[in-house]
């Protein structure tokens, strides 16, 4: 058994999970902290680099590596931690998300085959529906995919490729991923998503899951489309509440990704 | 018989001021009326000026629903303005007709605000800048403020809004910076000839690879660029998202002090080494501090 969040809980705990039924429930001490939460006065929460703490006369502070914001909170003011993709931490530039593999998979031939792997995620502090900041906890670095003139700038993350999620090490501030990929054979060098359509998944015990990723591959190019589907059974959707959006370069809205010059084909097939 | 010829002479002069008067009365209700259209049109265009925004700029980009807005607006307002020549007897045919003569004299007359006029419309539709890009056109560096029919705003980067006409920004070579994917970060740092090279490009591809907007793809890069008099010369460079180009090369030629210092890398100061060949007798050599001086 892994956990995914290296989570400390003050006296208060995450006393609330605001949204998601299935995997609701009051947080016990020591336990993994159901996202989306509720902060309740007296509180810490910690997630990878990403602190956030809610002190009983109503300081509020939400700090990582980047910076820290604090606003002062009046009792009954509701104090919501919300994972969101990580594309907004920084710079708001693109929708996408890269995830390089640490080694080349080997995908498509017959039929589709489902590989996972760990993609980061934000924490947003709602303060009241008002959203105070976005907290990365993991290291923000951004890739550009494709040309400098023509290609896509998407925010990067390297991580492990497996064939089931329980191979995945822990990483804390990271969500599975699953990608399902059909199409001719090729090597895999990463996989790219358009994570602004993006929504949260949960199982039971309170692991994220980014929905499950379509990818098709021609020899040539492959194209990822970001479906709305939970990448297997018995997860619940997070739905993320009263949130107000950031506006996206709306070119990008809805674009699914496309990659030409990584995907890397065997040169040599045995006979 | 003088006083019939009185009398008629009377009864004709009424009747010519009648006319006269009919006239008149008939070119100020007709002056009255391309009045009223022209203001009608001109609210219209404001109506629909206010609705474009109110509807597209939470939507869309400033660049997109600008030119639209601005296309929407002048296009009511052209179309006013012939549709208040229709009292006249003015038609759109009569006005290409007559265009053909008053297109000459008014063309020489307003040949620049027409030139401006067309690149104006050339810029909407190719719209090599945008509002909020950041450029240098016609030597002039800066924010694109706005882009009307005429004219282009461009608030420079010490603060002042400068009015370029529309032909000269289309004359003139544009330079975009973020009209791309990408733009690199690229100084020059000197170390020390007694300091390790391999230390030294070590610890900035690191430092690189460790700021969130130095790019991953392409890959930070120093090397060697020249063995210059006093310290060799390293180029370091990174591609960063052009949004924070600026911010990028700040923070990275600011922290490279630190950095250097850290790894046990010198920068050095110029210097000059003398070296005397042939000397007849001992040089005396004095040395002198500052205060004494």
């Amino acid at each position: 058994m892994f956990r995914w969040f290296s989570a400390k809980i003050g006296d208060g705990g995450v006393a609330e999970d605001t949204a998601t039924e299935g995997a609701a429930g009051a947080a016990e001490a020591g336990a993994r902290p159901q996202l989306p939460a509720r902060l309740q006065p007296g509180s810490l929460l910690e997630v990878g680099e990403a602190g956030i703490e809610l002190k009983s006369d109503g300081s509020f502070k939400a700090c990582d590596r980047y910076g820290c914001a604090e606003a002062l909170v009046p009792p009954g003011v509701p104090v919501d931690i919300v994972p969101v993709p990580a594309i907004y931490r920084l710079l708001t530039a693109t929708s996408f998300i890269y995830v390089e593999f640490d080694r080349r998979v080997h995908v498509g031939g017959e039929g589709e085959s489902l590989y996972w792997t760990l993609a980061p995620f934000e924490l947003e502090v709602n303060i009241d529906g008002l959203t105070l900041i976005r907290l990365a906890p993991v290291k923000v670095k951004f890739t550009l995919i494709g040309t400098v003139t023509e290609g896509t700038l998407a925010r990067y993350f390297k991580a492990p490729v497996a064939r089931s999620p329980e191979e995945l090490p822990e990483i804390p501030g990271t969500a599975l991923l699953g990608f399902k990929v059909a199409g001719t054979s090729a090597l895999l060098p990463g996989i790219g998503f358009n994570a602004a359509v993006a929504t949260f998944f949960a199982d039971r015990s309170g692991v994220l899951y980014y929905p499950l990723v379509s990818v098709k591959t021609d020899g040539e190019s492959v194209a990822a489309r970001t479906t709305s589907d939970p990448p297997k059974d018995g997860l619940v959707p997070i739905f993320p509440g009263e949130r107000r959006l950031l506006p996206f370069p709306f070119t990008q809205q809805a674009a699914p990704f496309t990659m030409t010059i990584e995907v890397v084909r065997p040169r040599h097939t045995a006979p | 018989m003088a006083a019939e010829a009185s009398t008629s002479e009377g009864a004709g002069a009424i009747g010519t001021l009648s006319g006269v008067l009919q006239r008149i009365e008939g070119q100020i209700s007709k002056i009255l009326i391309s009045a009223a259209i022209i203001v009608g049109f001109v609210f219209l265009a404001l109506f629909v000026r206010s609705l474009t925004r109110r509807s597209l700029a939470p939507k869309l980009p400033p660049h997109v629903y600008r030119p639209l807005e601005n296309f929407l607006f002048y296009g009511i307002i052209v179309a006013g303005v012939i549709s208040a020549l229709y009292p006249f007897g003015i038609t759109l045919t009569g006005l290409l007709v007559a265009g053909g003569f008053a297109g000459v004299v008014i063309g020489f007359a307003s040949q620049q605000t027409v030139s401006n006029f067309i690149s104006g419309i050339f810029l909407l539709v190719e719209q090599p800048l945008r509002v909020g890009d950041p450029v240098t056109v016609a030597g002039v560096s800066g924010v694109v403020y706005d882009i009307s029919i005429l004219s282009t705003k461009i608030r420079t980067w010490e603060g002042p809004i400068v009015r370029i006409p529309n032909s000269t920004v289309f004359n003139e070579i544009i330079t975009n910076y973020v009209r791309t994917r990408a733009r690199r970060v690229e100084y020059s740092i000197g170390i020390h000839y007694d300091s390790s090279i391999e230390k030294a490009v070590e610890a900035l591809k690191k430092m690189m690879e460790e700021h969130p907007f130095c790019l991953a793809n392409p890959a930070p890069e120093v090397f060697v660029d020249n063995y210059a008099d006093s310290s060799i010369v390293l180029k370091v460079r990174c591609w960063a998202p052009p949004q924070v180009w600026f911010a990028t090369k700040v923070e990275l030629q600011t922290k490279t002090k630190k950095v250097l210092e850290e790894a046990g890398v010198k920068i050095p100061y110029p210097q000059l080494d003398l070296h005397i060949v042939s000397a007849q007798t001992d040089l005396p050599v004095r040395l002198k501090s500052e205060q004494q001086g």
